[in-house]
């Protein structure tokens, strides 16, 4: 067991040669020392810093030195870790806000890639306990903005940050909260969107059950920016859990002036309530959530004007996503220009997202932007499950689309995953290998989008329809000639035609599995053939006669009575009675029996 | 008339006062994920298995946290003791508690195969 760590990391801009000796310096040094046993180098995501040397950190002791060499390191090693001495040179404070997830885990392959700032305090606190919160600096931010920023000095620090919206879309929320802002309105809202849908996606669940206090202390943050004195969050009644979380933590803020009336002695008030949802994908859309709190059936309505003009019971609201409002907290104590070196030029920050699929490490992660799908795939999710070859990761969940292995350098980052024609969505990412159809896939997530429409616009509660129809068809081996264009044209037309985000992102998964994948839709079309051996209705299955020993144990077994032979010789499968449900290839004990 | 500022000071200064009586300076925490992913593994069960088990003993606090986003190996179970690195325990059911308390808690040996660590 390591006593200590060195961690290691460089800005971007330094010289990897350079990193990359020091890194092995230090090990040999630590080699020669004999230490071995007790200390453990490793290197890590910079993740605080702006200068263009390497920094060292000690831990337990969270000790950050700056501008590293050789010279340096012999003094930690010698002075400190051998003799006891505390090194001041080039030594410097960090902001523990973020460098305490470092601290605290062990597993270092899987989180040295990571750079957690929305989720700070997710597995570091208890999220039921105000004082827990209070000790990490909570309600700093609020208490900070309070004392000494106008609503203005918030926006232009969150300006400053280049913070733009975690739920997919990718707004700038300086110019969200600009807007909510100048809109004309004695009454204002603020609204939290955790209607989270995508199949697979858990971040702001998550985010909500290990940190909900972050979030609310983000909404009132943006309440007195917009000058909004209600707020209310948005949640699916499917997470009863998180549900209990936040209704604990606004209880506890409310009770100790957090918020509501006068917070902290001052004329700001802000009252906060949650509002369930049905569980309707749809209402994810600003424009049907809105109709949702406001009693009505939740559908969207045509933009301009948009929430933050007209929104709530026709008040200016701002809606914000859960990632993008626990941010705020850190932004406001630490700085917006902090925030911004992180990510790259046009993406700051940082995103979250739920790592699933074939993949060794499942599980939620953090990101800088700009770090690529490869990095994340096979660093952090250290490579795919049994071996497998990597074939596609799909992103954005239903909005989404898949991205294929000569993409894999891609950096996540808003505009370069639309350049893909997948999107960076509310941070689904699900990895799939070999085995997976990609007809299929595409099927999937079109009979998702398709009974999630809410029917009011045409072009997505008749076109996803259709869409679907052809793809099963496909799937079935009853694909026609020019059913690609078929898609193509239509996907097209519901992208143009449709009302809300819902119905304009549901081709998506269809377009870019034909964009990438076009040949295995031809194969399903023409050949009938699926390569990877999920469509059930494209499979052939063959008794090898030199292999069947005449058991009858598949003759037994099979549902549809196709298959026949005299017992102890070969036996055969007649095709046209064949349903293809697959018992007989299970059941066969002998292998003779095989999938085409 | 305080401002708003030096009202969140005190009740900090207090707050943390609090905690740390509670929970940062004991000679040693756990703390249980508790989280829907981490419920669904079971981690509620390990958390009253610890409860139990550790009756009695004063110096020692128990606790839950959020999901730490190992999502394949939960429970997880996090251990702090004074002066050394916190120790991750993965994958823990309710009969392993007893061990990690006899070992680990009470004696201050790692229970290595549980431990998630790297490769």
């Amino acid at each position: 067991m390591y006593k200590k760590f060195l961690l290691l990391s460089k800005h971007n801009a330094g010289s990897a040669e350079e990193f990359n000796r020091l890194v092995n310096y230090t090990i040999d040094k630590i080699q020669k020392s004999n230490l071995t046993a007790d200390v453990s180098v490793k290197i890590r995501v910079n993740n605080y810093y702006s200068g263009n040397d390497i920094i060292l950190s000690i831990l337990p002791e969270n000790y950050n030195y700056a501008k590293v060499d050789e010279r340096i390191i012999d003094k930690i090693i010698d002075e400190y870790l051998i003799k006891g001495k505390e090194v001041k040179e080039n030594r410097f404070d960090c902001n523990e806000l973020v460098n305490r997830f470092y601290e605290n885990f062990g597993n270092y392959n899987y989180f040295n890639k990571q750079l957690r700032l929305t989720l700070r305090n997710c597995g570091i606190i208890d999220p039921e306990s105000l004082d827990d919160y209070f000790k990490v600096d909570g309600f700093r931010a609020l208490a900070k903005v309070l004392t000494e920023m106008s609503p203005q000095d918030v926006i232009d620090e969150i300006k400053k940050s280049g913070l733009r919206g975690r739920g997919g879309g990718g707004y700038p929320t300086f110019q969200k909260w600009t807007n909510g802002a100048r809109a004309e309105g004695k009454q204002k809202y603020i609204i939290c969107n955790a209607d989270e849908g995508d199949p697979g996606a858990f971040m702001d669940r998550s985010t909500i059950e290990g940190d909900p206090f972050s979030v609310i202390e983000g909404m009132a943050i943006a309440g007195y920016a917009v000058g909004a004195d209600k707020g209310f969050v948005y949640i699916r009644a499917e997470y009863p859990l998180a549900i209990k979380r936040l209704e604990n933590a606004i209880k506890l803020a409310n009770e100790n002036n957090l918020i509501g009336k006068n917070i902290l002695g001052t004329d700001f008030t802000f009252e906060l309530e949650l509002r369930l949802g049905a569980g309707a994908f749809v209402c994810g859309e600003e424009t049907a959530l809105i109709a949702s709190i406001e009693g009505k059936r939740g559908m969207p309505r045509p933009r301009p004007p948009y929430p933050s003009i007209k929104g709530l019971f026709g008040n200016p609201t701002v809606i914000n996503n859960v990632e993008t409002l626990a941010n705020v907290p850190a932004i406001i104590i630490i700085s917006g220009e902090w925030f911004s070196r992180f990510g790259i030029e046009t993406s700051k920050g940082t995103k979250v997202f739920a790592l699933a699929g074939k993949v060794n490490n499942t599980g939620l992660i953090e990101i800088p932007m700009g770090t690529t799908l490869r990095e994340i795939i096979f660093e952090i999710g250290g490579g795919i499950k049994d071996g497998k070859k990597f074939k596609a990761v799909q992103t954005g969940g239903p909005s989404g689309g898949c991205i294929p292995e000569e993409y894999l350098d891609t950096p996540v980052d808003y505009d370069s995953l639309a350049k893909t024609g997948s999107i960076m969505g509310s941070g689904g990412m699900i990895v799939m290998d070999e085995k997976t159809c990609m007809v299929d896939v595409a099927k999937f997530f079109l009979d998702f989008t398709q009974n999630e429409s809410c029917g009011k616009c045409t072009p997505c509660r008749e076109g996803t329809k259709r869409m679907l129809e052809i793809l099963e068809r496909i799937s079935a081996g009853k694909g026609e000639e020019g059913d690609i264009d078929k898609l193509e044209r239509l996907g097209e037309t519901i992208k143009l035609a449709s009302l809300c985000g819902l119905g304009q992102s549901a081709p998506n998964p269809v377009l870019s599995n034909i964009k990438y994948f076009r040949q295995e839709f031809e194969e399903h079309i023409k050949e009938k053939k699926c390569r990877a051996k999920v469509c059930k209705k494209l499979l052939n299955y063959i008794i090898l006669t030199e292999k069947c020993v005449g058991c009858g144990i598949c003759k037994k077994k099979c549902p549809s009575g196709c298959i026949t032979g005299e017992p102890k010789k070969p036996h055969t499968i007649d095709p046209l009675k064949c349903i293809k449900c697959g018992i007989c290839f299970e059941s066969c004990k002998f292998n003779a029996i095989i999938q085409g | 008339m305080s401002n708003a500022f030096e009202r969140w000071q005190k009740m900090r200064n207090a707050a943390v006062d609090r905690i740390d009586k509670m929970k940062y300076e004991r000679e040693t925490s756990i703390l249980v994920g508790s989280a829907t992913c981490e419920n669904a593994a079971g981690s509620t069960k390990v958390y009253e298995a610890f409860k139990k088990e550790l009756s009695g003993m004063p110096d020692v606090y128990l606790g839950i946290t959020g999901c730490t986003g190992r999502c394949s190996m939960e429970p997880i179970v996090q251990i702090y003791k004074k002066g050394y690195l916190s120790i991750k325990y993965a994958n823990v059911k309710e009969q392993d508690v007893k061990k990690i308390v006899d070992e680990h808690i009470k004696n201050g040996r790692i229970v290595l195969d549980l431990v998630l660590a790297e490769n």
